[in-house]
């Protein structure tokens, strides 16, 4: 055993943890009309788990990458840098990585929100809809809409919150690592 | 911390003749009979010594147990904790009588149980809190982890049991809330299933830095010349100062390469040699890939490269080995490590048919052999290796 310890990813996801769970508490009080210490509460349940869902995924994930892809992991872990000798273009690669991240976690958190609501009893399991009737398929025609349903006021709920905490997250991590650097 | 004081309440000898003061002269006698071990005596007085302390703890720890159950409750957590007591000292008790293994095993077995049950009773019924949490599951759960993996009879089972120590620890505060003692389910109000959830996310946050913690270690001992640079850079982790001098691997990789060409090189003709290392690109792949089966880290081996580069000498050859490390470093640039061997011709030692020969026909001089002398250090360089 190396003297080696995570104490900064523990202490950084700590505070984005926080960041993002004040936020995205204040959001869902607003669109959901929670009470105070339940939005808090719905918004710490959703952030830790997607948090923790995201460790395991890396570490499932990781020893199956191919080794290229392992080094520039290791070098980003240990080193706080990309492994350079690589002629790749990484700028693409973190950007969509970006954005995959922000989908599945507001994924994630809008399922886990659901999961949530239903083991506290507030939503019951959604109720099978019915086939439309030719009548109401002609009437729906007839206005034009496609048959799509509306987002649900959660759904539009979690995306603002996930979209607030992920834009106010990634100026801090830009700025970790200008400190880092100066 | 009441449950603490129940403790040494009870174990705190109220009269001269009772269990407690039995119960603690037995526990000194055994101390006593360790230090008498330690110490050397002879045989026959130790063994005097543990069988009296052995048999006072007995006597003492069974009118305690049998008092305390009198005193307290019979549905208590003393009770079980005083049924694990007894495990322990029966199994201990079986092993020394030398019964079966099985014997053993299940009595230890109940042992732990009965202390997990106990601890996690005791401190749930008292609300033992730390920093505002409730103790109790986190100490159940470590005690489970440590009875399910028993990291001290396999040390492959450290990482398995501390990583789901909080999940444990999660099931063990779930599971009274949600069933009750007879096995059918009930459910708990709606704060409390709140604050359950929160329970466990938490508990799988912990394990995913756990087990982070130990994805880091095994990269390290997969690779420890990643141990040679620095992590200050680092976001993620720190490394605690130490004195301890971190060595690459490419030292004795260079080591073995050099002991394999001193090895082809010596004593080899010196047109021969010459000819190996015009072409010393291609004697250096076997070289290269017996030096890599030697690495202790395996894993390495694909991080290594090993190279060789001759340099004309006005007696000789300079070969200067290289071990290029191909694996990530806190400098951007890399490192190399090289060792430098000069390559020089002798002439084989005169014998006396030789001289013999020399004399009475016309033979032609004696081919030189080579001769390789490298030096002992290796030179640590930052960057990549020009050619």
């Amino acid at each position: 055993m190396e003297p080696v310890f995570p104490v900064k990813a523990i202490i950084f996801q700590c505070l984005f943890l926080l960041v993002a769970i004040a936020l995205e508490a204040s959001i869902l009080r607003q669109r959901l009309k929670l009470p105070y210490r339940t939005s808090i509460e719905h918004a710490a349940t959703i952030n830790l788990f997607s948090a923790s869902l995201g460790w395991f995924t890396f570490l499932a994930l990781e020893p199956l990458l191919a080794p290229q892809v392992r080094t520039q992991i290791l070098s980003f872990v240990l080193f706080g840098q990309f492994f350079v000798r690589a002629e790749q273009n990484l700028g693409f690669l973190f950007i969509a990585a970006g954005f995959l991240t922000f989908f599945l976690t507001f994924w994630v958190k809008l399922q886990s929100l659901d999961w949530l609501q239903r083991l506290l009893g507030a939503k019951s399991a959604p109720v099978e809809k019915q086939e439309p009737t030719r009548q109401e398929r002609y009437h729906r025609a007839r206005r034009g809409g496609l048959g799509f349903e509306a987002p649900s006021q959660q759904a539009i709920a979690v995306l603002q919150a996930n979209a607030l905490s992920f834009s106010v997250i990634f100026p801090l991590l830009l700025l970790q690592a200008v400190i880092r650097i100066y | 911390m009441q449950s603490f004081d129940q403790l040494t309440k009870v174990f705190k000898p109220p009269t001269l003749i009772s269990w407690q003061t039995i119960f603690l002269v037995g526990l000194v006698g055994l101390l006593l009979a360790i230090a008498v071990i330690q110490l050397g005596f002879n045989e026959t007085t130790s063994n005097l010594v543990i069988t009296v302390a052995w048999l006072l703890t007995t006597v003492g720890g069974g009118w305690g147990l049998l008092t305390v159950l009198s005193l307290t409750e019979f549905n208590s957590w003393q009770t079980v904790l005083m049924l694990s007591l007894f495990s322990w000292l029966t199994s201990l008790l079986a092993e020394m009588v030398s019964a079966t293994e099985f014997t053993v095993n299940l009595l230890s077995s109940f042992g732990w149980i009965f202390l997990i049950i106990g601890t996690g009773w005791g401190l749930s019924v008292n609300s033992v809190k730390l920093f505002g949490m409730p103790l109790s599951p986190w100490v159940s759960g470590a005690l489970l982890c440590a009875f399910v993996f028993s990291p001290w009879a396999n040390e492959g089972n450290l990482a398995p049991a501390i990583v789901t120590w909080p999940l444990a620890s999660a099931a063990i505060a779930i599971v009274p809330n949600v069933l009750r003692w007879n096995f059918t389910f009930k459910k708990p109000d709606v704060s409390t299933r709140q604050q359950l959830a929160l329970f466990f996310v938490f508990s799988l946050l912990l394990s995913g830095w756990l087990q982070f913690y130990f994805r880091v270690q095994r990269w390290l001992e997969d690779y420890p010349t990643l141990m040679v640079s620095d992590f200050g850079n680092s976001s993620f982790i720190y490394q605690l100062p130490s004195r301890r001098e971190r060595l690459p691997q490419g030292i004795p990789l260079l080591v073995a390469a050099e002991s394999e060409v001193e090895q082809q090189l010596n004593g080899m003709p010196w047109p021969r040699v010459e000819r190996w290392l015009l072409n010393v690109d291609d004697q250096l792949v076997p070289i290269e890939r017996a030096a890599k089966n030697r690495l202790d880290a395996p894993k390495e081996k694909d991080l290594w490269n090993l190279q060789a580069q001759t340099f004309e000498t006005p007696v000789g050859y300079e070969l200067r080995l290289r071990s290029v490390w191909l694996g990530p470093t806190s400098t951007a640039q890399g490192f190399y490590l090289e060792k430098t061997c000069l390559i020089n011709k002798q002439l084989p030692a005169a014998t006396p048919t030789d001289e013999n020969e020399a004399q009475t026909g016309n033979s032609p001089p004696p081919t030189p052999l080579g001769v390789v002398d490298c030096e002992l250090g290796t030179d640590f360089v930052e960057g990549f290796p020009t050619q």
